[in-house]
This record gives structure tokens, sequence and C-alpha cells, in this order.
């Protein structure tokens, strides 16, 4: 194991290990490598959070023996961890359901939570989720909060805004809960909602087998949601980062094919086939490749090997990048202060709360980190 | 918020290399690999993230990288609120149900002198628990009854006894609602208490009158086939589909529900043996369940024997495998074995459920061929 993309192909390579199970026998020779960074392995994978899937699919394989003892014993423990939290997840998900039922809403499931309940997965211990996301119309999002705080379910500090221009409602969490829950009322961050909201998903959701009581996405709106939400939002397209939770989503998703065109706006299309193509490279899965990714030049990819080469430099580039666009916002901020009063007793309200700062250090510490 | 990984909140026993650890604050087993039972310790004793790193990197002679992930991420994994959040989402699942007429579907059943008025919500409620206790059926009670009640909405069945609540299931976990309702009815049974039960397992038990073997699988894995399959070889029911465990003796209680068939094992059964020749009170198709019923006759003298058991088979049917047998490390058992059982409260038991875990042998069978199965289950009563 030369470097660290030799070791992304490797973890991409088992993630898909559905599509192409020919290649067990060459990941189990990989792994008996005297020179094999048992180490970088687990950190990676960690760094990812798709160790329990890992260690899903080495079982499932065959391949646990090829581990070496103490990294299939941390493995084995974080799977197990998983599984338990994500049953607990399940009937936090089912009591939130229940709520909403009894006040006329159908809940649509988002990314990790709509995985567990369409069960992407073969096993329930295998996707890592920190918090449960769901949508409804806007029609419906202040009751579906309320539904929620009766559950006991409470954001813990002081909104700062106009709660229904939010994306989604102040994440929400309780003591009674494993998880905390997001309720949105759009999918994805403002800019992109023209093409990608509430109406569209519902032209096509459906109710996952065996569940009438909520509903999921389309497979093409989830494949597309993982794109926007991971690549276009978090502005990972610009920095060449992915995850790897995010591409063994994506291998399940495919079920073994090319993806179906979706209602992409043509100018994110060069964006969406770059990704693509990487994924494809890295999980081995070829139908993912796209023509414009794979032969013309890609700044994302350009950004990827320099961020696997280069650590340190990825990490500066993307300090200085968030911490741009915090200035863009605070510029911005300030901006609607000088115009508009409302805008200005907020920034008052914001600057004189404690919690507000501590929110910002927060949010500085981690970025160091 | 309660300490849970507080020393004194949790006992532990090894099993092979791992550790099955108990939380007294919720009554639940966790399996923990050895390295994860130190973390837990270490944290159950104060220690900070950087000192049980340390720790565990010395102690088990890992790299440090290696430990520092696995502190990460059993943090990461919220064991605590994982606990926790297990007890305390009961208290707000009770829905009002009190203005529910309880006319429409009700049944009476009599098991010798205590008489149980039931009502269903709904005909996938009744079908699910009437065809089983069917038997007992009666036209009207004679006394004031016991008063069962099964409630259902979108999000799941809720359980009265009295009209108390008992319990709340979501549709995915309607097995675990079935045995809440068996364990209310054994207790009507035999007249006991929650205290005086050990256990309940999701199995079915036979006999040959010192021992008995359970067997347990996932529903439509094939455990009532085996079973019938060992009664046509002379072994005796001791229970179908809910097998219940006395205290301070973890012995077997008998419970004669009847028992429910696919048609087509039902065909298969046929060709294999004279199931006339069993000693079934009554057997019929059962339009509702869709499978063949049937039952053995109930005696006040079956309830007074009491069965030991050590061995525990996790069964399969698989069409393409005619058989395979496997032991499994007690570690991987109790992995099986944990979702199929419902133990009582309290440290003695949970005590009494280490003890006989680390006395009991658990196998796995796949099989199609009937007879193989039921040699290798024969030599376990040897």
């Amino acid at each position: 194991m030369k470097n660290g993309h030799e070791m992304y192909r490797l973890i991409g390579r088992i993630l898909a290990l559905k599509w192409h199970p020919d290649q067990a026998l060459d990941i189990g020779r990989t792994f008996q490598e005297e020179t094999f960074d048992w180490p970088l392995f687990l950190e990676s994978g960690d760094k990812h959070l798709v160790l329990p899937t890992l260690y899903g699919q080495l079982k499932r394989y065959g391949l646990t023996k090829y581990i070496r003892e103490d990294c299939l014993d941390v493995m084995q423990q974080i799977f197990e961890l998983n599984k338990q939290r994500n049953e607990r997840i399940l009937v936090e998900i089912d009591q939130i359901t229940k709520a909403l039922h009894e006040r006329g809403i159908v809940p649509v499931f988002l990314k990790g939570a709509c995985y567990l309940v369409e069960i992407l997965y073969e096993d329930v211990g295998e996707r890592y989720l920190g918090d449960i996301d769901l949508l409804v119309s806007d029609v419906h999002y202040l009751t579906a909060v309320e539904a929620i705080k009766q559950l006991g379910y409470e954001y813990p500090n002081e909104i700062f805004g106009d709660v229904t221009r939010m994306k989604h409602y102040p994440r929400m969490a309780a003591d009674h809960a494993v998880a905390p829950v997001e309720i949105h009322r759009l999918p994805v961050v403002e800019k992109f909602s023209d093409w990608f909201n509430y109406e569209i998903i519902s032209r096509e959701m459906f109710a996952p087998t065996g569940r009438m009581d909520c509903r999921v996405p389309s497979i093409r709106h989830q494949v597309m949601l993982s794109f926007v939400h991971s690549q276009l939002c978090h502005a990972d397209h610009q920095m060449g980062l992915f995850s790897f939770r995010n591409v063994s989503d994506l291998a399940l998703l495919s079920h073994g094919n090319k993806f179906e065109p979706t209602t992409l706006p043509k100018r994110y299309l060069t964006k969406m086939n770059d990704y693509f193509s990487l994924v494809g490279e890295l999980a081995d899965l070829p139908y993912l490749k796209q023509p414009s990714g794979e032969d013309g030049f890609s700044w994302y990819r350009l950004h990827y090997r320099l961020n696997v080469r280069y650590k340190w430099l990825s990490k500066s580039i993307l300090l200085f990048f968030q911490l741009g666009k915090k200035v863009k916002s605070v510029l911005s901020t300030l901006f609607h202060g000088f115009q508009d009063a409302t805008a200005r007793r907020m920034i008052k309200k914001r600057v004189s709360s404690r919690n507000w700062w501590k929110d910002q250090v927060a949010w500085l510490k981690e970025l160091i980190r | 918020m309660r300490k849970i990984f507080n020393q004194a909140n949790f006992r532990a026993r090894r099993v092979g290399k791992e550790y099955v650890v108990w939380f007294s604050a919720t009554n639940q087993f966790v399996l923990l690999q050895s390295t994860g039972y130190f973390i837990l310790k270490s944290f159950a004793k104060g220690m900070s993230m950087k000192r049980v790193t340390d720790d565990l990197a010395g102690r088990f002679g890992i790299n440090k990288r290696l430990a520092a992930i696995s502190v990460k991420t059993f943090k990461r994994s919220k064991l605590q609120l994982v606990l926790e959040a297990e007890e305390k989402m009961d208290i707000i699942t009770k829905s009002d149900y009190s203005k529910i007429g309880l006319e429409n579907l009700k049944h009476f059943y009599r098991i010798f002198h205590q008489e149980i008025s039931f009502f269903y919500q709904n005909e996938l409620l009744r079908h699910a628990i009437h065809p089983l206790i069917q038997q007992w059926e009666v036209a009207e009670p004679v006394n004031l009854p016991v008063e069962f009640a099964l409630f259902s909405d979108e999000a799941g069945v809720t359980f009265q006894k009295n009209k108390q609540f008992v319990g709340q299931w979501g549709h995915p976990h309607l097995d675990q609602m079935k045995g809440s309702v068996f364990f209310e009815l054994l207790n009507v049974l035999y007249n006991k208490g929650s205290d005086d039960w050990l256990m309940t397992m999701h199995a079915a038990a036979v006999t040959l009158g010192n021992k008995a073997v359970c067997f347990s699988a996932h529903a439509g894995g094939g455990k009532t086939t085996l079973s019938t399959l060992m009664q046509l070889a002379g072994y005796q029911l001791v229970s179908d589909d809910f097998v219940a465990f006395g205290y301070p003796d973890p012995l077997i209680h008998t419970f004669p529900v009847a028992m429910s068939i696919k048609q087509g094992a039902w065909q298969m059964l046929e060709r294999t043996a004279p199931v006339g020749s069993l000693s079934f009170q009554e057997r019929y198709f059962s339009q509702e369940k869709g499978t063949f019923v049937y039952h053995e006759p109930l005696h006040q003298a079956s309830l007074q024997r009491l069965y030991p058991s050590s061995d525990v088979v996790f069964v399969k049917y698989d069409k393409d495998v005619p058989f395979r047998w496997k032991q499994l490390s007690r570690a991987n058992g109790l992995r099986e074995l944990l979702p199929q059982v419902w133990l009582s409260p309290g440290p003695d038991k949970a005590e009494k459920f280490m003890e006989w875990v680390s006395k009991t042998r658990f196998y796995a069978l796949t099989y199609h061929d009937n007879e193989r199965a039921i040699e290798a289950i024969q030599r376990l009563f040897t």
C-alpha cells in the first residue's frame, strides 16, 4: 500500500463488492501484504464514517480472516455498537412517524434515515448516521415542528432568524433520544430549491417495503440528493472532497446500473460527472464513469489528487475557504443590517448573546481541528 | 442524567473472547469485545479519553492510533444514550384507547379455572393470536374474566391488560407483541407473576422427558416444522413459538398454544410420516392464517412437568442446503439469542441468565434434509 489513493481505491472496492465479488480474493491478498498499513486503513474508514460498513462487507465476503486481530476487534466493536444505536434510531423513527401521523402528516425521510427505513443496507448496523432528516411540505412545516416538540425534542439554544425561511428547523434533540431530528421544508439549500424541492420529490416518492406510514424519495432523487447535499451544498466539489459514506450509498443505490438522467440543470452536469467519475474509479464501478470527467480536465480531480498527496495543503485551503465563506456571510448580514431595521435588531440580539459567541468559538475550534 | 456507566450499575461475565455486560438501569445486555469492555470500565471510573486511550494501548499492546479510534468510536456510539433511550421512550408511547368500543371482536377463553376476555381491535390482530388459542374459547365467561385488549394504529400495536398499558410495538416488531401476550397468558395459566420468571425466548422446545432442546428461528425459519418432525420421531412438544424459563431454577414450563404450519410444510410432513398418528386434539386448515393449525390436549399434569435445557439450536430452512450443522461459540450464540429473549429485570436474574449462558451450548442448523436434521438433534439427547 504505497499511498493514500491506493488505500482509497481499496476501501472503495470493498464498499462496492456487491457488484464485483470476484475482487474479494485480490482484496484478501492486499490485506496479507506485510507492508499493509492497518492503522491507516482504520483511520481512513473512521474519517469517512464507514468502519461499520467495511466490517459488514468484509464479513459478508469472508474476508475477516485476513484482518489483523486487534483491528478486527475494533471493527467488530464499532459495528455492534452502531447496530445497537441504529436499532434504537429505528424505534425513534417509529415514534416520530406516529406523532406526525396524528396530525395528518406523512414524513419523507432523507439520507441516512431514508436508507435505514428502506433497508438499503443488508444489516441495520452497517450505515452510520448522525441525525434523522425528514422533509415535510411548507404547509405542514411548523405543525411538524410542534409535533416533534411534543415528543420532548427541542433546540437547546436561542434561534436567530426566521425559521420559516430556513432550509430546516434548527436541529432538535431530546434526552430520551439517541439521534437529533432535522425537519426540512427544503431538501437542499434555497439556492437549489427551484429545481429540487418538496413538490418535485413528492411526485416520485414511494412507501418503503412494509411501511405505509412514511415515504422516501425515488431512487434517482436519492442519488441527486446525495450529490447535491455533499458536493454542491457543502462545497465539496470546489475542494475536491468526497465521503466514502456517500460512495457506499451510491454504490448500493446504483443497483449495478448507470444512473438514470436526472432533472439536474445542465450547468451542474459536469460537476456531477466529475464526481461520479471519481466514485466510479475508487469503487471500480466503471458504469459510473462519465466521459467528461474521465477524459477532460477536471478541477475536482486535480483537487482530489492534491488532497491525497499534500494533506497540509488541502487542510490550509479548506481553512481559508471556510473562513472566506464566514466573512462573506458576516458582510452580507451587516449589509442587510444597514438596509433593514429587523435585520439590525437580529444582529444586535446575536452579538449580545453568550450562546451565539459560544457557537462561533465551537465552529472555529472544529474548523481548526 | 443517571450514570449508567457507573461501576455499580453493570455486571459482566466473560464469554469466550468477549464480555456480556448487563446494565441494571435498563435491564439490557450488550456484548462487548475485551477492548470495548475495558473502555466501558475506564469511562465508568471517570477517566479522560486520553488516559483511556493510553491505558488501552498499554494494556492490550495495540498501536496507539488504533486505541484512539477504538475509544473515539466507542464514545460516538452513544451507548449510554442508547441504553437510556430504551426505557425513556416507552413513557411517551402510550395512546389513549379508552374511548374505543370493545364489543366488535371480543372472544372469551377459559384455561382451567381462569377466564380471559380478549378484545382485538381489528381482524389482523385477531388473526395473529386467536387461531393459536382458540382451543380454549368458550361462549361466555362464568366468572369475572381478566381483560386483554390489542389496539392498532399506523405506528404500532398496543397491548393492555385490565385496561393497564403493558406495551407498544412498531409494526416490524409484532413478534414481540405476540411474546408479551403469551407471557401474560402464561401468568394466567400458572397463576404466577412477572417475578416468577427468568426469561421468555422466541423459540420452540421438545423433550424426551428428562431435558428439553430449544429451536430458535426467524419467522418462517422452520422451527415449527422441525418441532413437528421431532414429535413424529417420538418427542414431546413443550412449547411452540414461545419458551418460558422459571426462576430461580431456569426450568422450561409447558405452554400448549396451537401450532401453525404452512400448507407446503404440512404436505411435506404428511409425505414424511402419518401426521394423523399424533395425539392432536384437533387439526384443521385455518382460512384466517392460510396455514394448518393443530394443538395437543391440555392436561393439568403436563403443567407440573418442568424441563432443564442447555442446548439451543438456531434453525434455518434452506432448499439449497441439505444439511449443515455447526456449534457456535458462546459469544456468537448469545449474539443470535439476545434479540430473541426477554429477560425479567433485576441483578439476580441477570446473574442467573449469565450463569445459564455459561452452561449452554449453541448450534446453527441449516437444512432441508429432514432425516439428517432429526438425527443431529437426537444426538443432543444422548
